[in-house]
């Protein structure tokens, strides 16, 4: 309630970095990955189109389960640790080959992680075969001002960039048929 | 002497004629928010380029811009505050202490401000020159945007986790209704003249158009995938939508709800900011870390600026004095 003038602004500025280690705010967090496949571009979108397809190449997914069809199709996915993600599809763009989907449920065993949003894409590579590029928009665990350090913005991140990495690894071994 | 007063009537003319027209549509900056960076940027609309950066401390997540007072008020969800930007000197002038996490922000022309409280439910109407806090009311959960409109009678609140707007009296301090909409209700945005009020649903991807008035929802048109900002052009004709995933915006008739066209822009767009003379737009890429020019005559991107990390709303506002 109180206006802090000019002078105070340097102390605020100061508490708040030092506070910054421990108490980040709801900002979305960016992870952005890619690899490139000795494949043609259609060889792979066909494989990344495939929405349930996941279950064949990513290393962490040990049980997958498809429902319902078009924008209303989910996927869950049960991960090595037990934990559940439940992914709802957004977008299928064959001229862009593209898919976007996003995260529906929450569960501190599978990422720590509120929310995230994901897209992947494949272009054609400029050295032959094929670049995949996938991001993700996402949400720390606990997202109030004070979250435990496996729940914070850099937890996130770090678990979010090794899922990613070793989707990207696993879908690369499977196009490559290695 | 005879044959000068035409000539001179005429020039005054010209000159009436070009003071309306400058009336009409004064020119005016876009100012970007970057969240991860800190910094307001300015763009300058006639060359489109960055014309100063001003540094915010902390991560500001909205702003709202009060054109009578020249300031803009970004909240700092980490914080617990709300950073005052004086849009001439172009600096922060203070930080007002709200406590809690302040998110969504919109001002009326007396002064005051509107502000939501993301993790506490809460909205607050505060004084913009001290700070204080007049009063505060609870609302559904996880309050995202909102929007008073310009004398600030009535307030709009997107409650993003209980599927509803809110819409307030603050006069009499009162919830007038909360109104069902789609799926993560997130953007708002008022039309001009405050007739009806267009809703981006991120998880149903459509609009809520409601009537102000009646307070009912009068169409559901459709939007691509995840909109997250939502802006109505001056003159009432369209409405644009950014579509976070597909990374396009969509613009719609404004009377049909038709869609005119789909532009594609940078990735993960968020904030949209028309220009008053309407003719071009303005979409934050929060992945890119561009902000994307669109030209509206012929509904196409023209330029990308690139800009400080984070980028997640854009207001069109006054130029600096």
């Amino acid at each position: 309630m109180a206006i802090k003038l000019r002078p105070l602004l340097v102390i605020s500025a100061v508490l708040s970095f030092s506070g910054a280690a421990w108490a980040h705010g709801p900002t979305p967090q960016k992870v952005d990955e890619k690899i490139t496949i000795s494949a043609a571009p259609a060889d792979v979108w066909k494989v990344v189109k495939d929405f349930g397809s996941i279950g064949s190449w990513h290393p962490w997914v040990t049980k997958i389960k498809v429902e319902g069809t078009g924008s209303e199709t989910t996927r869950t996915l049960t991960l090595k640790s037990g934990g559940t993600l439940i992914d709802s599809l957004d977008a299928v763009d064959d001229k862009a080959m593209e898919i976007d989907y996003r995260l529906q449920n929450e569960d501190l065993k599978a990422l720590p992680v509120s929310s995230y949003s994901d897209a992947i894409t494949v272009q054609p590579a400029a050295g032959g075969g094929s670049d995949v590029e996938w991001i993700s928009r996402l949400y720390r665990f606990d997202t109030g001002n004070e979250p435990p350090a496996d729940q914070n913005d850099e937890a996130a991140v770090k678990a979010s960039t090794e899922y990613i990495k070793a989707g990207l690894a696993g879908l690369k071994a499977k196009v490559e048929g290695k | 002497m005879r044959a000068r007063l035409p000539v001179a009537a005429l020039l005054s003319a010209i000159a009436i004629a070009l003071q309306g027209v400058m009336a009409m549509a004064p020119l005016q900056n876009i100012y970007v928010l970057s969240q991860d960076d800190g910094i307001l940027s300015v763009i300058d609309t006639t060359s489109d380029e960055i014309a100063a950066k001003i540094a915010i401390p902390g991560k500001p997540a909205a702003f709202t811009i009060d054109a009578k007072s020249r300031k803009a008020f970004a909240t700092l969800p980490d914080d617990g505050e709300i950073a005052v930007v004086d849009l001439d000197r172009r600096a922060v002038l203070s930080t007002l202490k709200v406590g809690g996490q302040p998110f969504g922000i919109s001002s009326d022309t007396a002064g005051r401000l509107f502000v939501g409280d993301w993790s506490a439910n809460r909205i607050s109407v505060i004084d913009e020159k001290t700070g204080a806090t007049e009063a505060t009311l609870i609302v559904g959960r996880a309050p995202a945007h909102l929007v008073a409109t310009r004398d600030g009678s009535r307030l709009f609140v997107a409650d993003r986790e209980s599927n509803n707007v809110a819409v307030i009296d603050t006069k009499k301090l009162k919830i007038l209704a909360e109104i069902p909409v789609g799926r993560a209700p997130f953007a708002l945005a008022l039309s001009p003249g405050g007739k009806y009020l267009a809703v981006a649903n991120v998880q149903t991807a459509n609009l809520s158009i409601v009537d102000t008035t009646s307070l009912r929802i009068v169409s559901t048109p459709a939007t691509g995938a995840m909109p997250y900002g939502v802006a109505v052009t001056h003159d009432n004709s369209e409405i644009l939508v950014s579509n976070q995933h597909g990374g396009t915006v969509s613009i719609l008739d404004a009377r049909t709800y038709a869609p005119h066209a789909q532009i594609k822009v940078g990735r993960y767009p968020e904030g949209v900011a028309v220009l008053n003379d309407g003719r071009k737009a303005y979409v934050a890429n929060w992945f890119s870390n561009t902000v994307s020019v669109l030209d509206l005559a012929g509904n196409v991107e023209i330029k990308k600026i690139k800009c400080p990390s984070g980028p997640r709303m854009v207001l069109a506002g006054p130029v600096e004095h």
